[in-house]
């Protein structure tokens, strides 16, 4: 039994290092054949999704018992209200919180599923489906699963302090999280996002070095100063105001 | 609504939207970060196409792909099951969660609360206490175990030295009894006594859901409880728990009894055959496919016990079935479980307070006190405070509204209403369950010059609540009414709940206290702003008799601080004991109540 959950676990990590070099492609694909380039973002499109099925695949026996089902289902449902409600804002903010914090009292896979779950909701209620749907599944899973692997969980009866303690590290991560979040998402569309002849754009033949400088300033300039300090920002905000009441509250569930 | 206000092809126009801002953005770029010619944009414009094509095409296929349509045979594949099934609650169950986020914006406003993120607290609560009551449910249907077996003999259930424990507290204590099959039981006993225990133990949820410890043996015919989880006897127990919204995963009725026989295996076309069976069966076809939180608490109710039933099971077990429904509803229930009984020889056990509607049932009485069950009816010799009366009523007019109408939509549900409050008074407003009391009072509110003249207490109080502690609550309404000293709202809450001050229930989670204090403690939070009148809805609901004479002490109480309260119920014998003035809702239009008192 364990050593099958192992296996699992290590075809999950497999799969999310696969994914993570997926958004990654602009930065490899260079050092690819000339033929092999032109394939490279068709591939891509192709396995993020895949990759999709498979992770929820691997993860469907860890996520059986009702009790998970329901509170996965119920907390992606306010995932999507919140992020549907607060569109009006840059879109993405508030719903950092909610992924962070279930991702924080339920473990990294459930923080996974919630992530994915909450998108994918959203993206079926509101329309907005697109090529950037299964990127953003995995986006927002990461940011849910990440915070449940940091340090500084409280397990059991904890004083205040320690409660705390935990929330400061919650936001430390869920500043962070909300730029690399930003910085990941522009990644595998900035050859899209931006077109040929610009400073910003995209080389096909450039080197490593010359790429990730101009990535760096589109994403600087696109986004890092604009909607990333905005999501950083309310989502620090946001675990500083509610983050302990609001973890003593799905905590008094017990999965 | 979103859900439902949307068109079908309002992904293809949002992708529309989106495709036409990338090509803009792709100019934009173009013309800051490279040089300007109209050539530039021309060729930007057209190498942004192809793109942009790739993301409209995926907002055509999302229109024209019914994700909700392929939902349910997703939950039914081998692999992938858990995830589709956790899919397809979440989107059932937005439309209803939408719902209560407007609900607790409104208590929002009610407590004068202004931080929007306050509210994400209560809503996180609600989320868990809704999953909790999905997931039991859900287990009781048989989730997990594939299609569950029916059993065909009766069952008689028997408890024999039947002790358990949650943690350290102990809610059962040497439990020994026999429930004759194809009969009617009707535990009774004070709230907290332990009758939901005994239920949820014979279902099996005690031992193997809430993590209780037990001691002693509990069978079920030849089925061992402690070896056996509820969702192995779907085919053999039905159970309609106490708040039956709670555990309601769907939006309409007909999906939540589909939902409930898709959980327990039945395939897609199994469970909507059997879905229309029980609508015409109980009778649902007038409510079946409206928004499931619109539902009357008796029509909730009724869509509860059919989806219990929907799996023919020999034993149904009810918590407090009657608690929230009129005097018509009541009567209404109590004969189909009577005819239920007949017909199908259906083994009856519920827990209940309102034993009078259920004499003439002739069931076998059992009382619960302090987790131990004898046979025999509680109450009948509870020692009550005598009663006093209400203070002298007096002659200033402190509220008034003429000539206003309560209008719901297009509806109206209340016409011409005129209506005067003195200082000090108590008026009772009545009528059936759905005429229209709630908005009468929410329209009272909002009607009310500012809110410091007028408060309300909404139906369901935990709405109010936003911390975590009771201690907290009542500092935090200090706060917010702006009071100089501290600890002047607790002094309301322990004098109206008559009870010495006790440091144990300061600490207790505001909605963990017993449904009498949560409403004592929500009319106390809500005097912290110092109106001349108060509004209630339903100060009853759910209270047992001893609470119910605790709860007209409180009015009682209220209204000789000069307070006026105005409340509405469906509780007849509350509001003759009362002894106040008493308007009712009939066919729309408010009337002063002299024949049914």
């Amino acid at each position: 039994m364990i050593e099958r959950l192992n296996v699992k676990n290590g075809f999950v990590i497999l799969a999310t290092i696969l994914a993570a070099s997926a958004f990654a492609w602009p930065l490899f694909a260079t050092a690819l054949p000339q033929q092999a380039q032109a394939a490279v973002p068709v591939v891509v499109f192709a396995l993020v999704p895949a990759l999709i099925v498979v992770i929820s695949l691997l993860l469907d026996g860890a996520v059986s018992s009702s009790k998970t089902l329901a509170l996965l289902g119920l907390l992606a449902a306010v995932g999507a209200a919140v992020r549907i409600a607060s569109t009006g804002v840059g879109g993405f903010e508030a719903v950092f919180i909610i992924l962070i914090l279930g991702g924080r009292a339920y473990g990294a896979r459930f923080g996974f599923l919630l992530g994915m779950l909450t998108i994918a909701l959203s993206s079926i209620l509101w329309g907005g489906f697109g090529p950037w749907t299964a990127f953003q599944m995995f986006a927002a899973g990461w940011v849910g699963a990440g915070a449940g692997l940091i340090p500084g969980r409280i397990t059991g009866v904890a004083d205040k302090a320690a409660r705390r303690r935990e929330i400061m590290w919650l936001i430390a991560y869920g500043v962070i999280a909300s730029y690399l979040f930003g910085a990941l998402m522009n990644l595998w569309f900035w050859p899209f996002g931006v077109g040929p002849e610009t400073s910003i754009s995209y080389l096909p033949a450039g080197s490593l070095p010359d790429n990730l400088s101009r990535f760096g300033i589109y994403t600087l300039v696109t986004s890092t100063l604009t909607w990333d300090t905005v999501r950083a920002l309310t989502t620090g905000i946001g675990l500083a105001l509610i983050g302990v009441p609001a973890l003593k509250a799905l905590r008094r569930a017990k999965l | 609504m979103i859900s439902h206000s949307r068109g079908r092809w309002a992904p293809f126009w949002v992708s529309l939207t989106f495709a036409a801002v990338f090509i803009l953005l792709r100019i934009v770029y173009r013309l800051v970060f490279g040089s300007f010619s109209w050539q530039a944009i021309g060729q930007a414009a057209s190498l942004a196409v192809p793109f942009a094509l790739v993301i409209v095409v995926c907002g055509f296929l999302s229109a024209l792909v019914d994700v909700r349509k392929l939902l349910p045979a997703m939950s039914a594949l081998r692999y992938g099951r858990s995830i589709g099934t956790a899919l397809a609650i979440a989107l059932s169950s937005y439309p209803t969660l939408i719902h209560q986020v407007k609900l607790l914006g409104t208590a929002r406003t009610l407590r004068g609360v202004r931080s929007r993120s306050a509210f994400l607290v209560p809503l996180l609560e609600h989320t868990i206490e809704r999953a909790v009551a999905l997931a039991a449910a859900m287990d009781l249907r048989g989730f997990g175990a594939g299609k569950p077996a029916s059993v065909n003999d009766s069952a008689s259930i028997e408890l024999d030295h039947f002790t358990l424990r949650y943690g350290n507290k102990t809610v059962l204590t040497d439990v020994t009894l026999t429930i004759p099959a194809g009969e009617i039981t009707v535990l009774t006993g004070q709230t907290g006594s332990g009758k939901t225990a005994v239920l949820e133990s014979i279902a099996g949820l005690s031992q193997h859901f809430h993590n209780g410890q037990n001691t002693g043996t509990l069978t079920v015919g030849v089925i061992d409880r402690n070896l056996t989880p509820p969702r192995l006897t779907a085919g053999l127990i039905g159970y309609v728990g106490q708040d039956v919204r709670l555990s309601f995963a769907a939006a309409t009725a007909r999906e939540e009894l589909e939902f409930g026989l898709r959980v327990s295996g039945h395939t897609t076309a199994e469970a909507s055959n059997r879905a229309e069976e029980l609508i015409a069966q109980f009778s649902l076809e007038a409510y079946a496919d409206q928004p499931i939180e619109i539902l009357s608490a008796g029509e909730a109710t009724r869509v509860a016990i059919a989806a219990a039933l929907a799996l023919h099971p020999r034993i149904l077990l009810l918590d407090e079935p009657l608690a929230d429904l009129d005097r018509d509803a009541r009567a209404e229930l109590v004969a189909l479980l009577a005819e239920l009984q007949k017909l199908e020889q259906l083994t009856i056990v519920m827990a209940e307070h309102h034993t009078s509607e259920l004499e003439r049932l002739t069931p076998q009485w059992l009382s619960v006190s302090s987790g131990e069950v004898c046979s025999g009816q509680w109450g009948s010799d509870v020692d009550t405070l005598p009663a006093r009366s209400l203070p002298v009523v007096g002659s200033d007019e402190i509220f008034q509204v003429s000539n206003f109408s309560v209008v719901q939509g297009s509806r109206e549900l209340v016409q011409d209403v005129s209506l005067s409050l003195h200082v000090g008074e108590v008026l009772a407003i009545t009528g059936a369950n759905g005429v229209g009391k709630s908005s009468l009072l929410h329209a009272l509110a909002a009607k009310a010059p500012s809110q410091s003249i007028c408060r309300l207490v909404p139906e369901n109080v935990s709405s109010l609540f936003i911390t975590e502690t009771l201690e907290e609550e009542l500092s935090r309404a200090d706060s917010l009414a702006d009071h100089k000293h501290s600890g002047l709202t607790a002094m309301t809450f322990w004098s109206i709940l008559a009870t010495e001050e006790s440091p144990e229930l300061l600490s207790v989670h505001p909605r963990d206290l017993s449904a009498g204090t949560q409403v004592a403690l929500a009319i106390a939070l809500q005097l912290a702003w110092k109106p001349q009148v108060i509004l209630i809805d339903e100060p009853t609901r759910g209270l047992d008799a001893i609470s119910r004479e605790a709860m007209a002490e409180v009015l009682r109480c209220v209204a000789e601080t000069g307070t006026a309260v105005l409340f509405a119920s469906h509780d007849e014998a509350f509001v003759s004991d009362l002894g106040c003035r008493v308007l009712a809702i009939r066919e729309g239009v408010l009337v002063s109540d002299e024949v049914t008192a």
